[in-house]
């Protein structure tokens, strides 16, 4: 079973779609994902021409944890949790390769009792939190003194808005990860 | 009540008040398969996740700490395998956040329904009307709650 849609369709959406902007220029970077089997994710990197690129580090990171997530079986809580729904793996990933770089603070990353997850950034006083519920809806919370607090909820797949908030927060919490002492 | 205070959010109807605001509740959780406390990058602190808080449809799974110790149990009695860690929050802060508790025993959808420890067993209620956005507010906030304290497993006080 894929995780992603197929590559013409993700390129549409990178370089001519309306909503975002490709992650890195040029040529536009992008992230696919398949399961090879019932239960492994791998993910892969191709560029604007369809060749494939090594991962990024946060790719790697990612694709490790998020495997541990999808090895979590029925019932992880010990009551009602479900399986990590492939939905929102596949959400997961398509806005990380849309807000991630090389020098972004990696995310932690959790599982849902519904089938969900949720992707997390903590540093001092500003808190970056994504629910992807097990349809790949997301709902971003992110708090940071200084700043209003940001609430977007979007449905799958329409996440230009929560990435459009999402990029400058990520910046200025790598920021202040760096500067701390 | 002073003039400009806010009065103090209604708690859901099914709240029982016999639980009383002193009261501990237990949450089980645990920090590998799955990983469920965050780490804060700057400070070093590790906290649950409010992903840890996650409402099922009936409400968050806690266990009442007096009915347990009642009953000869503790927080470690929560415990089905190793990496669980156990973590008490006050029912006053709960019922601050407008939400409530009652109590639930004997649940038949868990692992070990004969287990003692279900007589114990209570749930945080008060999500159902709630928006997303609310919602995960009351999440983050049992996370952040003075009254939180690691009782069992690696970050206990």
């Amino acid at each position: 079973m894929s995780l992603m849609t197929d590559v013409p369709a993700f390129l549409g959406r990178a370089s001519g779609g309306a909503r975002w902007r490709p992650v890195s220029t040029p040529p536009p970077a992008l992230l696919t994902g398949r399961r090879s089997s019932a239960r492994e994710l791998r993910l892969r990197h191709f560029d604007g021409t369809g060749a494939e690129l090594p991962l990024p580090s946060w790719a790697k990171h990612a694709q490790f944890e998020l495997q541990a997530l999808v090895d979590l079986p029925d019932r992880w809580d010990g009551r009602r949790a479900q399986q990590v729904a492939p939905r929102a793996v596949e959400a997961v990933i398509e806005v990380l390769a849309d807000v991630m770089a090389d020098v972004t603070v990696l995310p932690q990353y959790f599982p849902l009792p519904d089938g969900g997850i949720q992707v997390e950034w903590h540093a001092g006083e500003h808190d970056v939190e994504i629910e992807f519920d097990s349809e790949g809806s997301a709902h971003l919370l992110m708090n940071e003194r200084g700043h209003d607090d940001v609430e977007v909820d979007v449905p799958a797949g329409e996440f230009g808005r929560l990435v459009e908030q999402l990029r400058p927060g990520l910046h200025r919490l790598t920021r202040r990860v760096t500067a701390a002492p | 009540m002073t003039a400009g205070e806010q009065p103090p959010p209604s708690r859901p109807a099914d709240d029982d008040p016999r639980i009383t605001d002193t009261e501990a509740l237990c949450r089980r959780l645990s920090d590998s398969s799955p990983n469920m406390l965050v780490r804060d990058e700057v400070s070093g602190e590790r906290r649950p996740s409010s992903a840890a808080f996650k409402p099922d449809a009936d409400g968050i799974s806690v266990y009442r700490l007096d009915v347990l110790t009642g009953s000869g149990l503790g927080p470690a009695d929560l415990c089905t395998r190793d990496a669980q860690l156990v973590v008490t929050v006050q029912t006053a802060d709960v019922r601050s956040q407008g939400l409530g508790v009652r109590p639930d025993p004997w649940p038949l959808d868990v692992d070990d329904p004969g287990h003692p420890r279900h007589a114990a067993h209570a749930l945080i209620i008060g999500f159902a009307t709630l928006s997303r956005g609310e919602r995960r507010r009351r999440q983050q906030s049992l996370t952040r709650c003075t009254s939180l304290r690691f009782v069992h497993g690696l970050l206990s006080d």
